[in-house]
């Protein structure tokens, strides 16, 4: 008999986004709890019983009971599923922490906390789950070793679930925190081991893999939003896994470097072709630099900030765009006026690479043409 | 702008219709006394202008005359571009208004004041009359009454009028409305941000910095008490650690039998301990013994010595005290034997002493024989001398012939020379050359033929006897010949009569005479020297030297009574001989006499001196006898010397004994005692004690960090911590924001006004053209700088010289005030602007060659602006030149009726 199950992972229940409006915070953090919603369906739909999630259900271990049980309610509506929860860094088993909190809470039938690194076997579908849950925000041990040595049934399916990084980003692996030997299935005789940690989907090798989160949570994120169908035919057949999105937010970053006009409309009309729709549920973070004459900048601030920000979830502009009059610019102060005097002066301090307060000149120098064209200009 | 005409009725003072009429193109001038109702025109002229018809208050009623409380009219023609209007306004009751237009058409009401104030360039005021700002252009070119040297600053409206009309001169060097409006804008937003005066944040920004840093300490306090609760999770696992370390641990059940193992050996140490007391006890008694044994012998012994040594002592003593009474007869012999020599020494100073009184006496006794020789030669000497003082001085008393009256004698005879000098110089003079044999043969009636080469001058006539010849009488011609003759006569009588007086035939016996009383003076002196060398009169002169030679004498008596041989004296070179030798025996004999006084003295003093020091041994040795005869008594008293060395060996062999007795119990003991073995008690029973004091305290402590865990877990402080984060990091995101928009607009600022300031200063270009050639009509070289205000800033006057113009003269003061707006209103009429000069009594200051120079200015300038000179001062402004007019009565008309 076949073994089918979904594999998932930092779910970051509670994650607090910094730089988005209130509303939006609400929006993305609603989000992550919906994607269970959608985890428990695609179980439903695909006959799926269990989901593994591999770490990092919650962002922080420390939550208020509202935030704690809010995931669990979820899943709760989800009986025929069993949700398989793993302790990652973002919430270590610790006394009294968050599964402490839950198992004292009562937990639903469905829902199984690995917090202790020991087989657990479910007969009927001869699965045996080996967890390796973290008890600590890092910790130098593989803490799947242990895996080589645990004894299931015969026959069983042994799927290997933990939560850490199978490349430390240092020089020496063997200080990397919750370092995870990615040869573990050969050496436990794993079918499967299910990583949580790395947020976007990555497959590290055959009987590896990294669901990424259920819902992307940032720019950053390759190829986030997935969930993990996972398939064995047999305890040591090679799995097959199917990426299943789950995600509704999709977040993007883009560096444009602006020179007229055009390349504002080509800007607008490329970010307002975001797909798949709504664009609602669409994130950017933009990088814009380039020089603009001082028209075009406000056509840039009129159109992309005023404009298609309002399409979007979020439109989070780094803006590098380098005012500079043109002559057309220029002629809008009029001949010979005094604004027109401030205006050359601006604009000789913001060309001039020695000023250090050349930026601010040339956004004064903006500022500058702003105010003079809402007060009327010479078109008054 | 030109007006032609202005008139009231029930204004004020006037309560008939009246005003001015035909105001002329140019200068106009009102010179009227006060009181006529000038300003009073001038005040309606702007009511009628600037100020609602509907406009009611404290100012309009002012307008009421109080005798007949009408309402107040005026009316005003005045002409636009040649075009004409008249305006006419009703105050108070039935206020109305109604402007006239060139075509005959009729506005009225808030119609005609807009086209009015549209036309001339000002706004209404929202309520109340005609302000300086609301006027504006108006309020800068109608200058009131008293106002003239006041600085101008003209209001904003004012400004923007006269601004615009610089923009159409010089370009659109403010930027128009916009430019106006634009730093206002600038400004206002960057003080919404930073204060005016400093540039400190404030409201929204100053609150965004605040918030951060209040949201940075709270999300510090969250991470504090995050931390807090990582710490207190791993203190829980230490304390679970430990706890379960000491719980499955035996030490307890080590400490337990240790310590019952310590309590047994106590109880036995301390039985063995009082074995060993009781030895030691009867040890220290039999040391006792042995130690008063031993100190019994030692006190023998010490004894035994003592004497000996003390025998030594008195030996030792008694050898020191024989010796020092050897020394001491030794001593005795030398000073008898000193004394007698002193006492020869003195029987030979006395005989010496004796020799030398008597060579004494001799060497005075030769002394005064010699004295009294030489004295007695002395008086002698004296005598004579004084003898012949008398004869002297005798010669001289008796001499006339002094040197006064030699040379008075002298002046006589000057005196007769010169008489006969005169006679001469004018007698005849009559020369004889005879021949040897005639000369007897020639005599004179008087006087006596003078010698051959001789003259012979005649005074009186005389007879020149010629023997055989006859007579030649001569008779000389000389005028007071008899004077002259007297006068030699008198001078020959006084002559002979000095001669006499002196005893003297003539001149040379004369002389003589003074020589020998001069010889006698000398010799006079020189016996008074001689007198007084030997018998000097400070000594007493003579009687002195006859005294000293009594004493002499007398002396000599003396000495010759005390058996001085007078006659048998030696010489006094061999009586000084004699007693020097006598001097110096005596002088020997003395200092011999000294040395064995002194030896004497010496002698004595050692022996007092040694018999002091003998009084110490004898009494040592009197003392060392009586001790040493004591001891030996008391060693007589003490046992024998073996019978204390036999007690003392046995005591010594019974303490050894039981030491040994001791050592035994000891070593039963094992270096063990009971206060080791207590503390070792009391150590084990605190460490169980501590032991179960810790296991309760991590217990305790396990319990408060479960509770505190439980507590914080459930407190949700990580969620609150990333919410209070994402908080600070949206507020430091604000408050960049504004710091930035803060910083932008301070640059944009700061440039802006800059550059404004610059296009100011050349924008008031114009005006300042427009006014030099009239300000150096007033003062040549002069020239002006105009502030933003369009007043004067300064006033260069040349040579260096810019004062403020607050430091001017009120009179050059209202000049410029005058001649600057007289400037805005050329360069208005030149933009085709409204645009003319009221001046109100503004030259009062001037002085009269200035008043007329303003005069000439004025009628230059209403070639190109019409002016209306208003003055009080009639006869002066008769010369100020324009059209003169004067206030007139008129009919009431319909447009001038009040109700």
């Amino acid at each position: 008999m076949a073994l089918t199950f979904i594999h998932t992972s930092d779910w970051q229940i509670g994650k607090v986004f910094g730089f988005v409006d209130e509303q939006t915070l609400g929006l993305l953090q609603r989000a992550r709890l919906d994607a269970i919603d959608r985890i428990g369906s695609l179980a439903g739909e695909r006959g799926v019983r269990h989901v593994l999630v591999a770490g990092d259900v919650y962002d922080t271990q420390d939550v208020t009971q509202r935030l704690l049980l809010q995931p669990i309610e979820r899943m709760r509506a989800f009986g025929d599923v069993i949700w398989h929860l793993l302790p990652g860094n973002h919430d270590p088993d610790q006394p009294f922490g968050i599964w402490d909190r839950l198992a004292r809470t009562g937990l639903p039938g469905n829902i199984v906390i690995h917090a202790d690194a020991g087989p657990y076997l479910h007969e009927a579908d001869r699965l045996a789950i080996l967890p390796a849950p973290l008890k600590h925000f890092r910790s130098l041990e593989d803490l799947t070793a242990w895996m080589n040595d645990a004894a299931t049934p015969e026959g069983y399916y042994r799927i290997g679930l933990a939560h850490g990084s199978i490349r430390s980003f240092g020089s020496d692996e063997s200080q990397a925190a919750n370092f995870i030997d990615p040869g573990r299935p050969q050496l436990a005789a794993l079918g499967y081991l299910a990583l949580g940690d790395w947020h976007g989907t990555q497959k590290i090798s055959e009987r590896v893999w990294y669901s990424g989160t259920h819902e992307t949570d940032a720019y950053d994120v390759l190829d986030g939003g997935n969930a993990l169908i996972v398939t064995l035919d047999r305890p040591d057949a090679i799995p097959t896994v199917e990426k299943v999105p789950t995600g509704s937010y999709h977040w993007h970053r883009e560096e444009v470097t602006l020179s007229g006009r055009s390349d504002i409309d080509a800007l607008a009309q490329r970010l307002r072709a975001l797909a798949p729709a709504p664009l609602s549920n669409h994130l950017v973070r933009l990088g814009v630099s380039g020089t603009l004459s001082l028209e075009d900048s406000q056509y840039f601030d009129s159109l992309v900030h005023g404009s298609v920000d309002a399409a979007l979830a979020q439109l989070r502009i780094d803006n590098r765009i380098l005012p500079m009059p043109s002559e057309e610019d220029l002629a809008q102060f009029g001949p010979g006026g005094y604004i027109r005097l401030a205006a050359d002066r601006l604009m000789a301090m913001a060309r001039d690479a020695e000023n250090d307060e050349r930026e601010l000149a040339a956004l004064a120098l903006q500022r500058l043409y702003v105010e003079y064209r809402a007060l009327g200009g010479t078109d008054a | 702008m030109k007006i032609r005409a202005i008139r009231v009725n029930q204004w004020r003072k006037f309560t008939k219709p009246a005003g001015i009429e035909g105001l002329g193109d140019g200068l106009n001038v009102l010179s009227a006394p006060n009181e006529a109702g000038k300003s009073t025109l001038v005040g309606a002229l702007q009511l009628a202008l600037f100020t609602r018809h509907s406009t009611t208050g404290r100012d309009v009623d002012a307008l009421l005359n109080h005798a007949a409380p009408n309402s107040p009219v005026v009316e005003v023609e005045f002409e636009i571009d040649g075009q004409p209007y008249t305006l006419r306004k009703r105050f108070k009751r039935g206020s109305q208004v109604k402007l006239v237009k060139p075509d005959g058409a009729e506005l009225q009401g808030e119609g005609a004041e807009a086209f009015v104030a549209e036309l001339l360039g000002f706004t209404f005021p929202g309520r109340g009359t005609g302000t300086a700002d609301t006027m504006g252009l108006w309020s800068l070119l109608w200058l009131n009454q008293g106002d003239g040297a006041d600085p101008i600053s003209a209001p904003d409206g004012a400004q923007r009028t006269v601004m615009g009309a610089l923009e159409d001169t010089v370009g659109n060097l403010l930027g128009g409305e916009q430019g106006r409006r634009l730093p206002l804008k600038i400004r206002g937003d960057l003080q919404q941000l930073v204060t005016e005066s400093k540039g400190q944040p404030k409201d929204r920004y100053k609150k965004a910095i605040e918030r951060v840093g209040k949201l940075d300490g709270e999300l510090g306090e969250l991470k504090a008490a995050f931390a807090r609760t990582e710490s207190d999770l791993q203190a829980y696992e230490d304390v679970c650690a430990a706890l379960n370390e000491k719980e499955g641990s035996s030490t307890e059940a080590e400490l337990k039998r240790d310590i019952q193992a310590a309590n047994d050996r106590v109880e036995e140490l301390l039985t063995l301990e009082a074995e060993i007391g009781a030895a030691e006890s009867d040890a220290e008694r039999l040391e006792q013994q042995r130690r008063d044994a031993l100190q019994a012998k030692l006190a023998r012994e010490q004894l035994a010595a003592a004497i000996d040594a003390l025998v030594k002592d008195v030996e030792a003593a008694e050898k020191t005290v024989a010796n020092a009474r050897e020394e001491e007869a030794r001593l005795e012999s030398l000073w008898q034997d000193a004394r007698a020599a002193q006492r020869r020494a003195d029987r030979a100073r006395a005989e010496a002493d004796s020799a030398l009184r008597q060579a004494t006496n001799r060497l005075t006794g030769a002394q005064r024989s010699g004295e009294l020789a030489t004295l007695s030669r002395a008086v002698a000497d004296a005598e004579s001398a004084t003898a012949a003082i008398v004869v002297l001085e005798a010669r001289v008393n008796a001499s006339k012939a002094t040197p006064e009256a030699v040379a008075a004698l002298d002046d006589l005879m000057d005196e007769v020379r010169a008489a006969q000098a005169a006679m001469t110089a004018v007698a005849t003079l009559v020369e004889f050359a005879l021949e040897d044999a005639a000369s007897t043969r020639v005599t004179l009636s008087q006087g006596v033929m003078p010698p051959p080469g001789e003259t012979l001058a005649l005074m009186d006539p005389t007879e020149v006897r010629i023997e055989g010849i006859g007579v030649i009488g001569i008779r000389p011609q000389v005028a007071d010949a008899a004077v002259m003759q007297e006068n030699l006569q008198r001078a020959e009588q006084a002559l002979s009569a000095a001669l006499a007086a002196i005893d003297a035939a003539d001149i040379p016996a004369a002389r003589q005479l003074l020589r020998n009383r001069e010889a006698a003076e000398r010799d006079l002196t020189e016996a008074r020297a001689s007198l007084e060398r030997i018998a000097p009169e400070n000594d007493g002169g003579l009687a002195g030297v006859r005294e000293r030679r009594e004493r002499a004498r007398a002396e000599l008596e003396q000495l010759e009574a005390a058996g001085l041989n007078l006659a048998a004296l030696p010489t006094l070179e061999a009586a000084r001989a004699a007693r020097e030798e006598a001097a110096n025996a005596a002088e020997a004999a003395a200092h011999e006499a000294g040395q064995a006084t002194q030896a004497a003295t010496q002698c004595r003093a050692a022996l007092d001196e040694h018999r002091d020091t003998l009084r110490a041994p004898e009494s040592a040795l009197s003392a060392g006898a009586a001790q040493l005869a004591a001891r030996q008594e008391a060693l007589g008293n003490m046992p024998a010397e073996h019978t204390l060395q036999e007690r003392l060996a046995a005591a010594s062999d019974a303490v050894e004994q039981q030491k040994a007795v001791i050592r035994a119990l000891r070593q039963k003991a094992g270096g063990d005692s009971v206060e080791l073995s207590r503390a070792r008690l009391v150590r084990l029973q605190q460490s169980l004690e501590s032991y179960r004091h810790g296991i309760n305290d991590l217990q305790s402590r396990k319990m408060s960090l479960k509770t505190t865990l439980m507590r914080d877990g459930a407190a949700g402080i990580g969620e609150k911590t990333a919410a209070k984060a994402r908080e600070l990091e949206l507020a430091v995101a604000e408050r960049d924001r504004l710091d930035r928009e803060a910083r932008i607009l301070g640059t944009l600022n700061a440039v802006l006004t800059d550059a404004e300031r610059e296009a100011r200063d050349r924008f008031l270009g114009p005006i300042t053209e427009k006014v030099r050639p009239y300000l150096q009509a007033l003062f040549p070289e002069a020239d002006i700088q105009l502030a933003d205000s369009l007043g004067v800033e300064s006033v260069y006057r040349g040579a260096g010289e810019t004062p403020d113009f607050a430091a001017l003269s009120m009179g050059t003061r209202e000049q410029i005030n005058i001649l600057t707006r007289i400037a805005i209103a050329e360069m208005m009429a030149e933009q085709g602007r409204p645009a003319m000069v009221i001046i109100d009594d503004g030259l009062v200051h001037s002085d009269d060659q200035r008043l007329q120079r303003m005069f000439d200015i004025l009628n230059l300038a209403a070639e190109r602006v019409q002016i209306l000179l208003l003055s009080c001062h009639a006869k002066t402004f008769e010369r100020a030149g324009g059209r003169l007019l004067s206030i007139e009565a008129f009919e009431e008309t319909e447009g001038l009726r009040s109700h």
